[in-house]
């Protein structure tokens, strides 16, 4: 991957050239690039083509930037856009707030319900008598007549249960 | 010590939405030098920048990882890019061209001195001679300063494939403009 022909080049400067855009671009490992800084200290010629790369990059990296004069304009109305968008997050979080206060307020009575249910839903007929002993309502009666009796018959003695 | 983008995001999205701000003032610059090596329409250029950051601020609790904000919204940009329905121009990286009303737009910083400018524009117009994917791989990576993982996760390519492109930019621009000074 060298730049230029370099016949003449030692081997170990020909490698390290080859590698040379890796080495600054952080493409090589840790072992690695050691062992080419180690060679570059002690090699002017590949310093100096290491310092010719480094110029390349600097030269582009400040070229692409070139175009930053432009940014107020480019920018100039954004914050309105911005602001509209703040807006309308508030509304949404707005909303959302008060959607979760409805949806508390139902799953609260929700709950009221179900515990009524559950206390009052599935009485036994003693609990229900209970209750209306409680209540102003007129309660039902429910014990059987003795039927043998009022027929004139002798009640039921204890043998016959 | 300047806040990290993890902790203006987590602080936008805890209802501090006016910090948004400070993530547009980092990062609008590289994103509008993307744009506008991809597109030769200033305006259109500006409206997928600011489309960018709306979308950006919409989206900003999908960000998995804040630490990629960066790449995140590279990929955003150039989604939008691809949306326009057609190949992106390479546009002049001269800048100076014109705004929505014809007026003319500022040219780029100057450089130091003429000799430098002069370097510069050639080296512009050398870029400008880039294949497409070349000069996108360079501007992500030292323009945005991805790496060449978030630029191979932006740009749908792999990461090889992203040092390649790097690589071969490089070596055209060094062959060219290395011993300048």
């Amino acid at each position: 991957m060298s730049t230029h022909a370099t016949p003449d080049l030692d081997p170990a400067c020909r490698r390290l050239r080859g590698r040379l855009a890796l080495l600054l671009d952080g493409g090589l490992s840790p072992v690695e690039a050691a062992r080419d800084e180690g060679h570059l200290e002690a090699c002017a010629g590949c310093r100096a083509e290491r310092e010719a790369w480094e110029r390349t990059t600097a030269l582009a990296a400040e070229a692409l930037g070139g175009a930053a004069g432009e940014l107020a304009w480019a920018l100039s109305g954004l914050d309105g856009r911005l602001e509209d968008a703040f807006a309308a997050r508030r509304r949404s979080r707005l909303r959302r707030l008060a959607g979760g206060a409805v949806a508390s307020a139902a799953t609260a009575a929700a709950a009221l319900l179900a515990l009524f249910v559950l206390r009052f839903g599935g009485l036994s007929l003693d609990e229900h008598s209970a209750l209306a002993r409680l209540s102003p309502l007129p309660t039902l009666d429910l014990r059987l007549p003795d039927w043998a009796s009022l027929l004139g018959g002798t009640p039921l003695g204890e043998g016959d249960r | 010590m300047e806040t990290s983008d993890r902790e203006i995001i987590r602080r936008v999205l805890g209802g501090e939405h006016e910090r948004f701000h400070e993530l547009v003032q980092r990062h609008a610059g590289p994103l509008w030098g993307t744009l506008t090596a991809s597109l030769a329409d200033r305006e259109e250029a500006r409206e997928i920048l600011q489309e960018t950051w709306v979308r950006a601020f919409e989206g900003l609790s999908s960000l998995r990882d804040p630490d990629r904000l960066r790449s995140w919204l590279v990929s955003i940009a150039l989604n939008l890019v691809r949306q326009l329905g057609r190949r992106p121009r390479l546009a002049s990286l001269d800048g100076g061209g014109e705004g929505p009303g014809g007026e003319p737009l500022p040219a780029p910083e100057p450089a130091d001195g003429p000799e430098e400018r002069e370097t510069l524009a050639a080296v512009r117009a050398e870029m400008e001679r880039l294949p497409r994917r070349q000069r996108e791989v360079l501007d992500l990576r030292l323009n945005h300063e991805l790496s060449h993982r978030e630029i191979a996760h932006a740009l749908g390519i792999t990461e090889e494939s992203s040092r390649a492109n790097a690589y071969q930019a490089l070596r055209r621009l060094r062959q060219r403009f290395a011993d300048q000074p």
